[in-house]
């Protein structure tokens, strides 16, 4: 085609992605017992939807593979074959290879044309495969549809550019499929007639013909049958006006074919002005369907339909309505659901992360802007400047909405990540020769896309973890009294700012001697006095492996540590708890977004020190009969019924200015895995909202301080990092006991 | 900006055919005089109140605000040991844009910009001063002065400066 395509390969590639990625789920999700044809369908649909992109972009490959996958599909669709395990397998294996060549295409790495060749071929052996076809179909459609001649006709788009090169390739794929064409015209109404000889699968034609005609358009009349033109008429009357649909073997063709363009439409938009073809291929499915009919299998046709339709309308026509006249009337309400899903694609938009990231900084800006105004406003007398004060009340307001709004667009939802897992358990429980069922929860959990992107390598590492090293094999298992099947569970949740995502096993529990006498071999400082906690702790040294053997998946002892050296470089961390034969749960805290905290700012000295809002119990002023010393030096502050730990920040912080008389500031109770402490500080200054800024974009990293921010006043303001301040106060504690 | 740099770490021996002229900021610590390359110079500004982070060296004095970039600031005269240590109206601050950070360093003053030509710049001899011979580039010199032409990206991202987290770490 003359039209530059490249413009719109990003926007194939995106697309090409979700389908696989949906692909690859709903394969994972099939239950060979029971197979769903819903969910048949909308394997299929994903399939042709990459194979009639890939086909109108040029990219053959790609097109090659979807189309024997499609093939299969289709067959297993139709209940001409039974989808066995091997199926998924193979479709699963095509589904890599289609990845691996988008990204090939993408100009990441190279495409292996051998590879291509070997899944085509497997797949084609699946499915050509005699012994699997389903018996009670007495009459395949392919078997009976080869007539020697055939005709059919349809309209180009009006967007086509290049008719010819269109009908090259039409021609070049029809004779792949073993078909020839005879003669091609174009008749006065621009419809393109065509006479195919040879080996005609009336299914494939159309589907093929279907991805470059116009939608709607394609028409096919056997010469033998009936006159061309006749059958052209009737379809062009269907077209026009769908509600003549009382004819009972027609009446399909006239319900399905009218909502085909609007579904068509609702695609084009979210596509671009150029996917008339990709977005036909959703018609053919219900086509497909129709065309049976006309070959007087009125028997499948319920069960056709029903697989068309979703859930809503499989009632009826599993109540076994066998004619064909009922058929539309579920049908219908179905397709109306299928045109309302497909505008609802239409409600989203893809926007480029730098831009979310720019909108996201220059509201970061104007949060600052605000707090200077603020700042500036509440030094003015509220009763003469009352207007200007609400005015700079109202715009906090409405700033804090607007950065709401505007950190949630950067927020995805969890299952983004656990997607992947069914895949990974699957393929590694084969692997190890372990049976593993995964449990996922709380998918809906929203997270920072940055985050999102970043956790998923360190869940990855854990769960493949937990599967080799945690989960014993079926025989073990069962000899230990425990079910054959393993359980890993994910679970994400929020816990008050923080997401918490739990990576858990039922399986063997972690080795507290076996991991102990492999620290001494590394030559680590480890004593048997040391606490679970710590022990669990040393598997995340670089090196540390305990597996006895090295597998492929892990025991090289690299993995755990970068695990924990990645969650930490987001803000969060890993706790491990295990229990021996019962199993291990993993569980990452991170920061629900990298970019604002709600902070307390605290004043010691002339410096300022924000302290994240969520680690904050309370403040208090303390009285000298609450402090109490240890070892001759106050260290203890009762509070209530607790003793806690004092924490002077000038002394954490090694600062110079500030009060050291206990009675003259303020003591704020700051809570952190657990812990608590009382951090000493001379005054509390505000509560604020800020964004936070790296200090180690251009500084290094900073013990006690997590990050920077920039003040109402245009100050920088470092940010306390409570969690280590908890952990040095609580080891100063046990180096003085 | 990145030939640039190349093309100068190459200067000592292959400076005889392709000498050419290349432009430095100077400046002064005390007495001495500093050039650094001018493409490595992102601004120049006068001294703001920074806000001094814990557990640093002296010589940083802290980060600041610059337009939403939180930079950290250096004094070269602590560093180096030389010049009046106040902080007036007139002391000024060089933003640096070295390895991707942006860094600031106090100095004394900011003379102008020159250019130099390649062959005019020495190797220096072996010294033991508070300025590692590892970063000095060469020596130039115009009529009587000597320029210290500095490789200010090595001095500020080596661990002297304690600016960049070891990488060791």
């Amino acid at each position: 085609m003359t039209v530059d395509m490249s413009q719109f390969y990003q926007v194939f590639f995106e697309e090409a992605a979700e389908h696989l990625a949906n692909m690859e789920q709903m394969l994972l999700d099939i239950d060979l017992q029971s197979i769903d044809d819903e969910e048949m369908n909308a394997i299929f649909r994903a399939a042709h939807s990459i194979k009639g992109s890939a086909g109108t972009f040029g990219f053959h490959d790609l097109a090659q593979v979807t189309h024997e996958l499609e093939t299969l599909l289709d067959r297993v669709r139709k209940h001409e074959v039974v989808m066995t395990a091997a199926m998924v397998d193979a479709s699963l294996e095509a589904g890599d290879l289609l990845r691996d060549l988008v990204a090939a295409h993408r100009g990441e790495g190279a495409a292996d044309m051998a590879r291509v060749a070997e899944v085509c071929a497997s797949i084609k052996r699946l499915y050509s495969d005699p012994v699997s076809v389903a018996d009670e179909d007495p009459q395949p459609v392919s078997a009976a549809a080869l007539p020697c001649s055939f005709r059919f006709s349809f309209m180009l788009p009006q967007s086509c550019a290049d008719a010819a090169g269109v009908m090259e390739n039409m021609s070049a794929e029809l004779e792949a499929l073993g078909s020839r064409v005879v003669d091609v015209s174009i008749d006065a109404a621009g419809r393109w007639q065509c006479l195919l000889g040879g080996r005609v699968d009336a299914a494939a034609v159309r589907d093929i013909v279907e991805f470059i005609a116009s939608p709607g358009s394609y028409a096919e009349g056997e010469a033998a049958s009936a006159p061309a033109a006749a059958a052209d008429d009737a379809w062009g009357l269907f077209d026009a006006t769908p509600a003549t649909q009382d004819d009972a073997g027609d009446g399909s063709y006239g319900f399905f074919d009218a909502p085909a363009p609007v579904a068509a439409d609702a695609q084009d938009d979210s596509f671009g002005f150029f996917d008339a073809a990709p977005g036909v291929p959703t018609t053919a499915v219900p086509q497909t369907a129709a065309v049976d009919d006309s070959f007087g299998l009125f028997e499948p046709l319920p069960v056709e339909s029903a697989a068309v339709l979703p859930l809503a309308a499989q009632p009826v026509a599993k109540s076994g309505a066998p004619a064909a006249d009922s058929a539309p009337e579920p049908a219908k309400p179905a397709a109306a659901t299928r045109t309302a899903k497909t505008t609802g694609g239409d409600t989203s938009i893809r926007v480029g992360v730098d831009k979310v990231d720019q909108i996201i900084n220059l509201v970061g800006e104007l949060v600052i802007t605000q707090a200077m105004l603020a700042s500036a406003a509440s030094k003015l007398d509220p009763v003469e400047f009352e207007r200007l004060m609400n005015g700079v009340q109202q715009l906090e307001r409405n700033t804090r909405d607007l950065q709401e709004s505007v950190m949630s667009i950067r927020m995805l939802p969890m299952s983004t990540v656990f997607s992947r897992f069914p895949r990974v358990v699957r393929d590694l429980s084969q692997k190890l020769g372990k049976q593993v069922r995964l449990v996922l929860a709380g998918e809906s959990t929203e997270l920072d896309k940055g985050l999102i992107e970043r956790i998923a390598d360190p869940l990855t590492h854990l769960v493949r973890n937990s599967l080799d090293h945690g989960i014993e094999t079926p025989d073990v298992r069962e000899a230990r009294g425990k079910p054959r099947e393993g359980t890993i569970t994910l679970k994400a949740s929020h816990q008050s700012g923080n997401i918490v995502i739990e990576v858990g096993d039922d399986g063997a529990g972690l080795n507290r001697e076996r991991i102990l006498s492999k620290a001494r071999e590394r030559g680590l400082p480890v004593s048997d006095g040391m606490s679970d906690q710590e022990v669990w702790g040393l598997i995340f040294e670089a090196g540390f492996s305990t597996a006895d053997q090295v597998t492929e998946v892990s025991g090289r002892g690299v993995g755990m540590d970068v695990v924990k050296k990645n969650i930490t470089a987001m803000g969060g961390r890993v706790d491990i708890e295990s229990m021996t034969g019962v199993g291990t749960r993993m569980t990452v805290r991170l920061p629900l977004t990298l970019a604002i905290l709600d902070g307390m700012s605290v004043a010691v000295g002339a410096d300022t020190y924000i302290v994240p809002l969520n680690y904050v119990v309370e403040s208090l002023q303390p009285t000298a009969a609450m402090i109490k010393s240890v070892g001759g030096e106050p260290r203890l502050v009762q509070v209530r019924n607790e003793y806690l730990n004092i924490l002077t920040l000038r002394g954490a912080l090694g600062l110079a200015g500030g009060t050291t008389d206990l009675e003259r500031g303020i003591l704020v109770v700051l809570e952190a895995d657990g812990g608590k402490i009382a951090l000493f500080v001379d005054e509390l200054v505000g509560q604020h909202q800020v964004v936070i800024k790296s200090l180690e974009a251009n500084y290094r990293k900073v013990v006690g301080i997590s990050g920077a921010t920039i003040m109402g006043d245009g100050h920088v303001g470092l940010i306390l990092d409570v969690p280590s301040l908890v952990e040095s106060a609580r080891g100063r504690l046990a180096a003085a006991a | 900006m990145m030939q640039a740099a190349q093309a100068v770490s190459h200067r000592p021996d292959d400076g005889a055919e392709g000498s050419y002229a290349q432009e430095y900021l100077t400046f002064t610590l005390g007495e001495e005089e500093y050039a650094i390359d001018i493409l490595k110079v992102q601004e120049i500004r006068g001294y703001d109140a920074v806000t001094s982070i814990a557990h640093a060296p002296p010589f940083i004095k802290g980060v600041i605000n610059l337009r939403g970039t939180i930079v950290p600031i250096v004094d070269l005269r602590i560093k180096f040991g030389v010049g009046v240590v106040e902080y007036t109206p007139f002391t000024v601050t060089i933003i640096l844009n070295v390895g991707g950070r942006v860094v600031g360093m106090v100095v004394d003053s900011v003379s102008d910009v020159l250019a130099l030509e390649s062959s005019k710049i020495l190797p220096a001899p072996e010294f033991s001063s508070s300025l590692d011979t590892r970063y000095i580039h060469g020596l130039g010199s115009i009529d009587e002065r000597m320029l210290i032409v500095v490789d200010i990206e090595k001095l500020m991202l080596s661990a002297d400066m304690a600016l960049v987290d070891d990488q060791v770490h």
